[in-house]
């Protein structure tokens, strides 16, 4: 007894102690009856379903805790076991007062009675949520990484490095051809099919891996299949188990099976580096390019590999600048309308000459449809696109030729005709197809040798056959024909080319040739007479100038006697013998003025007559003057009156010409005035800026018709006032000469009070005003419609032919220095001093006989003074002369 | 003391009629008929301070006289003054290359002589 209520007391005790466990728990406890009504729950119950104890009290949890989520197998299992009066363990997922779902560790267990009778169940429920949930995710996980795997077809391993075994999983051993079972489950099944030269590299990886170098061990290489091929994988892993020490201890990984792509990557690179094609492949996003080898070479660079030059990183850049547009627009039309991209273009290679090449290529898309790369080929077309060219050409040639080209077939059957046909023969091309080619021949017999050609039996005709042609009008023309054998490509004759050629032409320019060359035999008679003529004209000079030279001492003795006696150097002399003195004084002077204008004629003419022009005061010009004629006008009961500007500028002349027009013009005015009249000398500056002198005189004037000789040669005019005094008649055309060759210009008028003035005008010296005298000059001179284009002048006697303007130019050239010389360079100009007027005037007449650009080239001869001021002018003018040329 | 000339001109009136008009300005002339004598007289003593010379004499002519007398240091500074009726502008441009002082015309104007003569005397 003692020992049952021992035993009670400790019974009892022990139930306090469950008691309290039972309440304490953040397990949920639930006592319930053998109907299964809850009769109690603890607090873990509340805390985990959300249900008080009032709440529960007298209800089944099943009704109220079960949904329909839960899983009916476990209630359906837990149900048997309650009806059993068993317990039992279940996880089952529930749901609580708020509608949570939660998952239970439920361990379910039977209460007895005393007699061993069932009269409840307790259940002890752990919330296992987190547990159950996070398994399932794994279980998800791994149920994935399994699909994957073996979708991926990816052979597995996991590798328990210390010992060396490896799980290899079924596809593993399959990509080497082998069923699992063939396999040891070791590292050196690995091992043995490892290729020898791959064998280095995969330690290497593997040991980069394991000292932590690399976070993944990815290395692709080839594995010998069972059937002794190889097979390329790429193997890649990671240590998943370190030792304490740092030591890989597991490792696992995947084979993927890349021998196709590796087998395509090959197969591409032969064919890249085998084909004519280079490879391009542009990144559209990244702006990077890839260009093979074999394209490298196609542009002439040597093999990348050797890389001892900058290679172009891009196509584009290459491109012939004319290529760019087309190249662009190309592209776009690919892209954006899905045209073929296949384009010639002009790419420059390495030695910087450009070539031709064909460029193919696709857009590549990504899943956005955003184009993000182009790639495609290169061909070197570059000798067919010349022949294209060449062809074009050719064919252009061929079309517009003015020959007729045939082309006939091994009968000699006209196949093709060009349009040269239609204008030399009048057959239209198509008329001709199909007939034998005699039928535009005139003469068949002499078509032997282009029959012979036709057969193969010449090569050529050896040397063109000249014949007439048949018009389609009937009418027969002179052809020369040129014929070759055209060969198929076994070497068979297939036809004949056939040039045909109208010489009518080249006869009718024989014939010119043979008057060409009379003409030029009866040119050089020409020639040779006219150095005769030459010859003879020298002479007649030569006689002038000794003529005159002979005359001058006898004439100067007359005049220094004449002159000492006069000045009473011999002693007195009566009043009338100084007035017969004077009379032969003045005849001598008059005999002498008559000597040097025909000697000074001659020179004109001759072209002899040198002009030194220099600056000089106009008072100097006209002092002598009044000395030199004071005496003749005394005599003739003139009075001379001369008559200078203030502020005159000085002259650009050569005085002694100047004073001679003077002079000449002055002793005209005395000898034509009436007594006690006034010759009157002026000199003032003009409206042109040019210093005119004139010369007046208060006689009868000049008549009319007087007026148009008056400046002839040998022009003498009537004279009323001393009928005995004559001369040759050159006075007045030599001093137009003159004043010509000073730049001046001299004309003659009556005056309305009576009397004649003569003027002639004299240029300042500035540069401009010379300058622009000398193109005056060049206006009047010039004949030739190009030249006159050049420097815009025109020519005052439009009918001058060559000849004359040569003449008259040289001969103004020579004793005005001016020069004018067609040069080779258009536009230029050159103004300045020159060389000998001689030498002027032969290139002058060399040039001249040529046919020469429009171009000019002006040269002064004579004493310039090249002072600060006539360079600068002569700068001026050159670039005004510039202007017009290219205006 | 006015100037020395000598003329030199085969011309025998021409020189005289020439010497008669300086003589009576008051110039002391000396002639010759010929180059060479010339030459002569303008190495004697006194020697002349300027010198008129023809072109056109028989033996030597004017440019050769001048020739020598530039190329002898004794009468290399005297100025000389051709006077002549070659009134080719050739002949002028030659004597005056050649170192004449001035090259006149026959028939002259005895004044322009005159003046040619002091300008000479002056610049020599």
């Amino acid at each position: 007894m003692k020992n049952v209520s021992k035993s009670v007391i400790e019974d009892a005790q022990r139930i306090r102690d469950l008691a309290l466990v039972a309440e304490r728990t953040t397990n949920a406890v639930i006592i319930t009856d053998v109907q299964r009504r809850v009769r109690w729950v603890n607090d873990g119950f509340t805390k985990i379903t959300g249900y008080t104890f009032d709440e529960a009290i007298g209800r089944c949890p099943a009704d109220f805790l079960q949904s329909e989520d839960t899983d009916p197998v476990t209630v359906q299992k837990l149900r048997e076991s309650l009806n059993r009066g068993e317990g039992c363990r279940v996880e089952i997922l529930n749901r609580g007062k708020d509608g949570r779902r939660y998952w239970l560790d439920m361990d379910i267990r039977p209460i007895h009675d005393a007699h061993g009778v069932v009269e409840g169940f307790i259940a002890v429920e752990m919330d296992v949520t987190e547990q159950v949930e996070s398994r399932q995710r794994l279980a998800a996980a791994e149920r994935r990484l399994r699909l994957t795997v073996e979708g991926a077809d990816l052979g597995t391993w996991d590798w328990h490095i210390p010992s060396g075994k490896v799980v290899f999983n079924d596809r593993w051993c399959e990509i080497l051809g082998y069923r699992p079972e063939e396999i040891e489950g070791h590292v050196r099944s690995w091992e043995l099919v490892l290729h020898p030269e791959d064998q280095k590299d995969a330690e290497q990886h593997l040991q980069d891996h394991f000292d932590r170098k690399t976070d993944i061990y990815r290395f692709e290489h080839r594995l010998k299949h069972k059937d002794g091929s190889v097979v390329w994988v790429l193997d890649s892993g990671r240590v998943y188990e370190w030792s304490d020490r740092g030591e890989p201890v597991r490792m696992a990984g995947i084979h993927l099976d890349v021998t196709e792509r590796r087998r395509a990557e090959e197969r591409f690179e032969l064919a890249a580096t085998a084909s004519v094609v280079g490879i391009w492949d542009r990144n559209l996003v990244t702006g990077t390019t890839y260009l093979s080898p074999r394209l490298y070479e196609l542009l002439g660079h040597a093999k990348p590999e050797d890389r001892i030059e900058k290679l172009p990183s891009s196509l584009e850049s290459l491109i012939h600048p004319e290529d760019r547009e087309a190249q662009a627009e190309a592209e776009r039309e690919h892209i954006d309308n899905g045209a073929a991209y296949e384009i010639e273009l002009r790419l420059r290679t390495a030695t910087g000459r450009y070539r031709w090449f064909q460029s193919r290529g696709e857009a590549v898309r990504n899943n956005d449809g955003d184009t993000i790369r182009m790639a495609g080929s290169l061909q070197d077309v570059h000798e067919r696109k010349l022949l294209e060219i060449s062809r074009a050409a050719l064919a252009k040639i061929v079309e517009t030729s003015e020959d007729a080209i045939l082309s006939l077939d091994a009968h000699g059957r006209i196949r093709i005709a060009n349009p040269g046909v239609t204008s030399m023969l009048g057959f239209q091309p198509g008329d001709l197809v199909g007939l034998p080619y005699q039928e535009i021949l005139v003469d068949h017999d002499q078509s032997d040798a282009l029959a012979k050609v036709l057969r193969g039996e010449l090569d050529s005709m050896g040397g063109p056959l000249e014949t007439r042609c048949r018009r389609q009008d009937g009418s027969e023309i002179e052809v020369s024909i040129a014929a070759s054998p055209v060969c198929d490509e076994n070497g068979s004759i297939s036809g004949a080319s056939m040039i045909v050629r109208d010489i009518t032409d080249r006869r009718e320019k024989v014939a010119l040739q043979e008057t060409t060359r009379e003409l030029a035999e009866l040119n050089q008679l020409l020639e040779r007479q006219n150095h005769r003529l030459e010859d003879m004209t020298d002479r007649a000079h030569r006689f002038v100038d000794d003529v005159s030279h002979e005359f001058r001492t006898p004439l100067t003795v007359i005049k220094e006697y004449t002159s000492i006696i006069l000045d009473g150097l011999g002693g007195e002399i009566s009043s009338s013998q100084e007035d017969w003195l004077r009379i032969i004084d003045i005849a001598t002077v008059d005999l002498n003025t008559m000597v040097e204008d025909f000697l000074d004629s001659s020179k004109l003419r001759s072209g002899r007559l040198r002009v030194e022009r220099r600056r000089h005061d106009v008072a100097t010009i006209l002092g002598d003057i009044d000395r030199l004629l004071r005496r003749k006008a005394e005599a003739n009961g003139i009075r001379l009156a001369c008559v200078l500007a203030d502020d005159l500028p000085q002259v650009f002349v050569d005085d002694e010409k100047a004073r001679r027009v003077v002079v000449n013009l002055a002793t005209n005015a005395i000898k034509f005035s009436p007594p006690d009249t006034e010759v009157r000398i002026e000199a003032v500056t003009n409206s042109q800026g040019d210093i005119e002198i004139s010369i007046c005189d208060q006689g009868a004037g000049i008549s009319e018709a007087d007026m148009h000789s008056l400046f002839e040669r040998f022009q003498q005019l009537p004279n009323a006032m001393s009928p005995g005094v004559k001369g040759f008649g050159l006075g007045l055309n030599i001093a137009r000469q003159l004043a010509w060759l000073n730049l001046g210009r001299l004309e003659v008028m009556n005056r309305p009070e009576g009397g004649a003035c003569f003027r002639f005008t004299m240029p300042p010296a500035e540069p401009r005003v010379v300058v622009d005298r000398f193109f005056e000059r060049l206006l009047e001179c010039e004949d030739r419609p190009s030249n006159i284009g050049a420097i815009r002048i025109t020519p005052t006697n439009p009918s001058y032919d060559l000849a004359t303007m040569q003449r008259d130019v040289c001969s103004a050239i020579r004793p005005s220095d001016l020069c004018i010389e067609a040069v080779g360079k258009p536009g230029l100009l050159v103004f300045g001093p020159a060389g000998s007027a001689s030498e002027w005037a032969d290139r002058l007449g060399a040039e001249w006989a040529g046919d020469l650009g429009p171009s000019l080239r002006i040269g002064v001869v004579g004493d310039w003074e090249f002072d600060e001021d006539w360079r600068s002018a002569h700068r001026e003018i050159l670039e005004l002369i510039g202007e017009t040329v290219h205006a | 003391m006015l100037d020395r000339v000598l003329i030199i001109d085969d011309e025998i009136h021409l020189t005289e009629v020439l010497a008669i008009r300086l003589r009576a300005l008051g110039f002391d002339v000396d002639t010759a008929t010929s180059g060479i004598l010339g030459i002569e007289r303008a190495t004697g003593d006194p020697q002349p301070d300027v010198i008129i010379l023809d072109v056109r004499m028989p033996e030597i002519d004017g440019f050769e006289v001048n020739a020598r007398l530039k190329a002898d240091p004794r009468t290399s500074g005297i100025p000389v003054i051709f006077l002549s009726a070659n009134v080719q502008d050739t002949a002028r441009q030659a004597a005056l290359s050649a170192g004449a002082f001035a090259y006149l015309k026959k028939p002259y104007d005895a004044i322009d002589v005159i003046k040619h003569i002091r300008d000479a005397s002056a610049a020599a």
